[in-house]
């Protein structure tokens, strides 16, 4: 057996002490990054980089592997607790994750997210060791077309995140695309709603956004709130472990998030954010009572958690297998490899089999450490509700500004971060969900990006979306959704509208 | 003694001081610099080509700079000009240095309409770093062995043929463009978001073309997913042996990706030689010569300050020229 050698050759590097300290040092770190709003993986990896040019090679990527894939883990704590997505990928993490909190549930969230994410991880890790090369063709199957569709399959789901009014839905997914198109236009050069700014040439940044709109907004109806509905939080911890029946919701949930999040995180730029987005709406869909979603639903926390996991995991096979980077973090991995005289690419895998199945190995590692670490850390999260909110904001809004700045080490974001938080207060006084906006804002520039990217592909000629098969599926899966989406929101206003009497 | 007589005497006596500090300053700095960390503003984000470069220098930079660090910032965003301004506004003490490139350091002021420094005179030349050698790499399906036949045929079919690239502006962009008014050919520019991205798109198939860096495109060329049509430097590169250089289909064909180090305007002479021959050590060090030599398929330079200026000066003469001809226009 082949594969179980080459997993064999893989536990024994990872397992080395060195290593496993190496690992644990990453999952720490990962964690401290995920807990902490805005500051990144991305910055933390980049500053730790000349760290590894001292270490083993394989050393260096586990403990920069750990970082990324524990910020996933500690993600979900801060989106849970305080209602602000400690990473992007946790930002649906919020919807209903801050609503169990504010029902008492906190405990539950976590610990169903920490379980989510471990049985992600491990499935996830099981698929690179076994598919690598096929997952990674499917990854490089996307060309701009299949992405266009796949964009329009996910601005139609986008309705779906929101409960409530589907007019207010449409609309935030709207002003989300509108936010989208500042920036420089990438086909022309052309500048759109930059007012002579240089740094919003590059765009809004997301942390900024998501930081302002939901951390930010939540702070300020917080500190207007009166002082009882403030420290409701506090006073109504319950149980920290999952109830019998909370198990029996969660766990498919978990395993259909695993499933969508293996899928879409092979995909290049924000598979686990993608993933996150794409559990939520499946959990929402297959809900025998979508109602519950936004009110502290536990599915809604299982899935785009296991989802948002797994697809990080997967984020590996393209920079493993073809030396291709996904994202931000996959770039400077494979700058940490090049500086060790590795030449990334599939050679890797043959070449020095030692380390591609020892990182793999420390990835199963590393997410039995962040279970270790995660499940005990619970209780004392949940004590941090207990402190002061007019203490706790303080802290948040540092830990916020500190975490924007180091994106680009620039102040105007800051302010820009500011701004959205007042934006995001009126939200929540006109009772306008905000993740639709965001995945507007995600999905916006890049339809638009690849909708001319396969124009000019193609000539000019649209066929190109009906001619290549992905693309066609994804279109028809789009126009399916369209019906699905449309039927029960018509319905569904009605059924609110009886409850209110 | 009077009050207004003491008030003079201190006033000389605090002249003389600062004169005499200003007098010696240049004398200081060369033999003490740095005696603290000294930052290097890079213009892209952390990961790539040039990224990985700043950080194989800040790696061997401590030893030969008393065992001071060089600290890496990235600071990203507007086709580099936003690290660029920002540098430009700094005192030139030598404790904030850029890495300098094409895009913000030779082409920014004709494709950016109110860029807030002027390329000519906002930096002090320091050293040539690397060349990052780069290729035109060609979807395999396509039946071309060099680019003599890929611009014949391209030639007859203007427009049929669309080149990836990073963005209007950038290295890749440029280079095409100047390709591409070079050989009488006219393609289709798509934009995409990275080096890797780029890639794939040829590798799929979208691209026809696309310049890459040797270090990203090499295992890709070797494995047959990607073919190399040319280099765009005029010397053979070390590791494509069997590429071409571009100036085999068009005579005199010559572009480099340079990187070099310059800092804000007005350095004194001294400290510039000074700053010069540390990175000038770090660049002829081992390690660091590996670094950049083999394992990033790069080629250190180095060499003086006066030989960078000359360099940049004939860019900034070069690149506007090919920007406008490609009816690149300031926005």
């Amino acid at each position: 057996m082949d594969f179980l050698a080459n997993l064999g050759l893989g536990f024994g590097v990872a397992l080395t002490p060195a290593n496993l300290g190496f690992a644990l040092i990453g999952c720490l770190v990962g964690t401290l990054v995920g807990v902490l709003p805005g500051i990144g993986p991305v910055a933390t990896v980049a500053m730790l980089l000349p760290l590894t040019f001292h270490l083993e090679p394989v050393s260096g990527l586990i403990m920069l592997a750990g970082i990324f894939y524990g910020a996933q883990y500690g993600g979900s704590t801060t989106a849970i607790l305080v209602n602000m997505p400690g990473e992007t990928s946790s930002v649906v993490t919020c919807i209903d994750g801050h609503q169990m909190a504010r029902n008492g549930r906190a405990g539950a969230a976590l610990t169903v997210a920490a379980l989510g994410s471990f049985f992600a991880g491990t499935v996830a890790t099981l698929m690179i060791a076994l598919f690598s090369p096929p997952l990674a063709l499917v990854g490089q199957s996307f060309g701009a077309p299949e992405y266009f569709s796949l964009m329009a399959v996910g601005l139609i789901a986008a309705v779906v995140l929101a409960h409530g009014s589907i007019v207010k839905a449409v609309a935030m997914v709207l002003l989300g695309l509108l936010l989208g198109l500042v920036g420089t236009d990438g086909q022309t050069g052309g500048q759109r709603f930059t007012f002579g700014v240089t740094i919003l040439s590059d765009g809004i940044g997301f942390v900024p956004l998501a930081i302002g709109i939901f951390g930010l907004g939540e702070v300020i109806a917080n500190l207007v709130a009166p002082q009882q509905r403030r420290e409701l939080v506090s006073s109504r911890i319950s149980n920290l472990w999952l109830t019998k029946e909370e198990f029996r919701q969660a766990w498919p949930a978990s395993v259909r998030g695993t499933l969508i999040g293996s899928v879409l995180g092979v995909l290049p730029g924000g598979g686990a954010t993608l993933s996150a987005f794409a559990g939520y709406v499946l959990e929402k869909k297959v809900a025998r009572d979508p109602s519950r979603f936004g009110k502290g639903a536990i599915e809604g926390v299982a899935g785009p958690e296991s989802a948002n996991n797994a697809g990080a995991q997967t984020s590996f096979i393209p920079m493993l297998t073809l030396g291709i980077p996904g994202n931000a973090v996959m770039a400077l991995m494979i700058g940490a490899l090049t500086i060790h005289g590795i030449q990334p690419g599939p050679q890797v895998m043959t070449e020095r089999p030692a380390l591609f199945w020892g990182m793999i190995a420390s990835m199963w590692i590393g997410n039995v450490m962040l279970l270790v670490i995660n499940l005990p850390m619970i209780g004392l999260w949940v004590q941090l509700l207990k402190v002061p909110y007019r203490q706790l904001y303080l802290a948040i809004l540092l830990f916020s500004a500190i975490g924007v700045y180091t994106v680009n080490n620039n102040t105007f974001e800051v302010i820009l971060t500011a701004l959205f938080g007042i934006v995001g207060y009126i939200f929540i006084r006109l009772e306008c969900e905000p993740a639709p906006l965001l995945l507007g804002f995600i999905l916006g520039p890049l339809m638009e990006e690849n909708l001319r990217r396969a124009m000019r592909i193609s000539g000019g000629d649209p066929m190109i979306f009906l001619n290549r098969p992905i693309s066609l599926g994804l279109l028809i899966a789009a126009a399916l959704l369209l019906l699905v989406v449309a039927l029960p929101a018509i319905r569904g206003k009605r059924e609110e509208v009886f409850q209110e009497k | 003694m009077s009050l207004a007589r003491l008030a003079r005497r201190h006033f000389v006596r605090a002249a003389v001081i600062a004169a005499t500090t200003l007098a010696a300053a240049p004398a200081f700095a060369q033999s003490t610099w740095p005696d603290r960390p000294v930052r290097l503003v890079v213009p892209v984000g952390a990961g790539g080509a040039a990224d990985t470069l700043a950080r194989n220098l800040s790696n061997g930079f401590q030893q030969f700079a008393n065992g001071q660090p060089l600290i890496v910032e990235n600071r990203p965003g507007g086709g580099g000009t936003l690290a660029a301004a920002a540098v430009a506004r700094e005192k030139p003490d030598g404790y904030t240095l850029f890495l300098a490139e094409v895009g913000a350091n030779a082409v920014a002021h004709v494709l950016q309409a109110k860029l807030p420094y002027d390329p000519h005179t906002a930096f002090t030349p320091i050293v040539h770093a690397a060349n990052l050698p780069s290729v035109v790499v060609m979807k395999p399906t396509l039946p071309y062995k060099n680019l003599a036949e890929f611009a014949a045929d391209a030639r007859k079919q203007p427009g049929k043929f669309n080149y990836a690239s990073a963005g209007i502006g950038n290295w890749t962009h440029l280079f095409m463009a100047y390709l591409s008014n070079q050989a009488g050919i006219e393609m289709v520019n798509v934009v995409y978001r990275s080096g890797a991205e780029m890639l794939t798109s040829v590798i799929r198939g979208d691209a026809d073309v696309a310049p890459i860096t040797v270090s990203t495109a090499l295992s890709h060329i070797k494995e047959g997913r990607v073919r190399s049509l040319a280099g765009f430097g005029s010397k053979p590169m070390a590791q494509l042996p069997d590429t071409e250089p571009a100036s085999k289909a068009l005579p005199g064909f010559d572009v480099l990706l340079w990187h070099g180090i310059v800092a804000p305007a007005g350095m004194d002479p001294a400290l510039t030689a000074r700053i010069n021959g540390v990175f000038n050590q770090v660049l002829q060090s081992d390690s660091v010569r590996n670094a950049i030599n083999v394992a990033q398929a790069a080629e250190a330079v180095g060499g003086s300050a006066a030989q960078f200026d000359a360099l940049i000066k004939l860019e900034l003469k070069r690149w506007p020229d090919v920007a406008k001809a490609a009816g690149m226009k300031p926005e």
